[in-house]
């Protein structure tokens, strides 16, 4: 079953085209890498699959659903966005920025949340980094911090933006390990944009941005 | 001249402008309160708004209110005319002067100082780092997690701090009475005198000043803070702009309601 499907998305800022005519198709619980570079729109195509940035032209819908008309509770359960950099509010501790939007969209209790989140954060060896607010975390720790929020919500769709970048190797080898054993768990299909060094040999299909458009990398 | 006059007149309705659209908004988004997961979320952020908003300026107010207690009980003194019932004439001098004025007027504009530039402040912030983004990406309406616990915190806030600051300044009165008057007051007399001067239409005026101009007070904050740009300059600007207009705003409504109700 198809989980994300973008449809002749095209994407324009200004005078500056993105996309132009671009097709994907994810599958259920399947894992995508998307070679990029610098400003070719490697962020753009998350934030339009999260439904964070609207397309110029074309449409985005996940599992099924066009993701312009989903409510904010439908789009909480469908996908989340892990941000290359930011991507936590500032005045909420790290805790609290995964915490609150698992209040606000479910009716699980503070110590239930709280059974999600430890665990991944232990084994992400990120727990330290919890109580700490978002301007004392580095580069890498705040991208790892996104991606703890992304798994603990546990979408059907998985966005990572460059999250492997800055890492040393353990740290992106057992990131990697987590999130591969997550994945298989929960069964949520993955989007991930690489850089030059980034690991790819866990994905199932690896996409570059070329022209505007995606294809296989080669 | 007349370009600028009219310059400034198209700002200031466009700012009005835009309360009143947050006005609506807040109002607008009010029902999703029903909902109890919404309203956990809401009731953890109005505690913190609530507490830096109104408990902690409790040690200004005190201090403010203390120092006026004494200048406004020395002031009685000297003009308290002669063979007047110095307890009544203080009551009424205290109703009139710290109960209708500038009790609200001190109040607010601590209100003002401390916590809505804070709020600009804040949400300038956001929005230079693009933080709202992060919102989105979470799902989570900004109206519920910024706009509703300011609406509500705000003029309850005020309504506190006009409470509080009448209270430590009728203490503050009474010790100074103790210390060089005479009479042998006693404090129930003293707060009996007090509150045979206070009627009901200044328990609603102060009311209406204390929801009214906490409203207007922390809608503008955020207003102002929303409307910063990419520079970083546009905070120090959002936070100045938005505080001149809070002041002026404030002190029409309190002049403007004290000039409708008691002159």
């Amino acid at each position: 079953m198809t989980c994300l499907r973008l449809d002749n998305v095209s994407l324009s800022f200004a005078d500056k085209r993105v996309f132009s005519q671009l097709n994907l198709r994810v599958g259920s619980g399947e894992i995508v890498c998307v070679e990029t570079g610098v400003l070719d729109g490697g962020s753009s195509l998350l934030k339009i699959s999260a439904g964070l940035c609207a397309p110029t032209e074309g449409n985005v819908s996940v599992d099924g659903l066009a993701i312009k008309d989903m409510t904010e509770q439908a789009r909480f359960k469908a996908t989340c966005m892990a941000f290359e950099a930011g991507g936590l509010l500032s005045i909420f501790t790290n805790y609290n920025n995964i915490a609150f939007p698992m209040l606000y969209h479910t009716s699980m209790t503070k110590a239930a949340i709280a059974s999600y989140i430890e665990p991944l954060a232990e084994a992400l060896q990120i727990s330290e980094l919890l109580p700490l607010e978002p301007h004392q975390l580095n580069d890498v720790q705040t991208r790892m911090m996104n991606l703890l929020r992304a798994m603990v919500f546990r979408p059907k769709l998985i966005l990572l933006d460059e999250v492997q970048s800055g890492m040393s190797e353990s740290m992106r080898d057992n990131m990697l390990h987590v999130l591969l054993k997550e994945q298989q768990q929960h069964g949520y299909a993955v989007v991930m944009t690489v850089t030059a060094g980034d690991r790819t040999d866990f994905a199932d299909r690896v996409l570059a941005i070329r022209d505007h458009k995606l294809e296989d990398a080669q | 001249m007349l370009n600028s006059i009219g310059r400034h007149t198209q700002r200031y309705a466009g700012v009005l402008t835009g309360i009143i659209g947050l006005l609506g908004l807040a109002l607008n988004t009010c029902p999703q309160l029903l909902k109890p997961q919404r309203r956990r979320i809401f009731w953890l952020l109005f505690k913190r708004q609530l507490f830096n908003s109104g408990l902690r300026a409790a040690s200004i107010n005190t201090m403010i209110a203390v120092l006026l207690g004494v200048f406004v009980m020395s002031k009685a003194y000297s003009v308290i005319p002669n063979n007047a019932q110095f307890i009544d004439y203080y009551a009424q001098f205290f109703n009139i002067m710290v109960n209708r004025e500038i009790g609200p007027l001190i109040s607010g504009i601590i209100l003002i100082a401390r916590s809505a530039s804070a709020v600009t402040a804040e949400m300038g912030q956001m929005q230079l780092y693009r933080q709202f983004d992060a919102l989105s990406a979470v799902n989570m309406s900004p109206a519920l997690v910024f706009l509703l616990p300011v609406f509500f915190a705000f003029p309850l806030s005020l309504l506190l701090m006009f409470f509080y600051f009448n209270l430590i300044c009728i203490f503050t009165s009474y010790a100074v009475i103790e210390l060089y008057h005479a009479g042998g007051i006693t404090l129930m007399s003293f707060i009996r005198a007090l509150l045979e001067q206070v009627t009901v239409t200044e328990v609603v005026v102060s009311i209406t000043k204390a929801l009214v101009g906490g409203c207007l007070i922390g809608l503008a904050s955020l207003y102002f803070g929303y409307n910063v740009r990419d520079r970083f300059t546009d905070v120090s600007r959002a936070i100045s702009n938005s505080n001149t207009f809070q002041l002026f705003a404030f002190f029409v409504l309190n002049v403007g309601l004290s000039y409708l109700v008691y002159l």
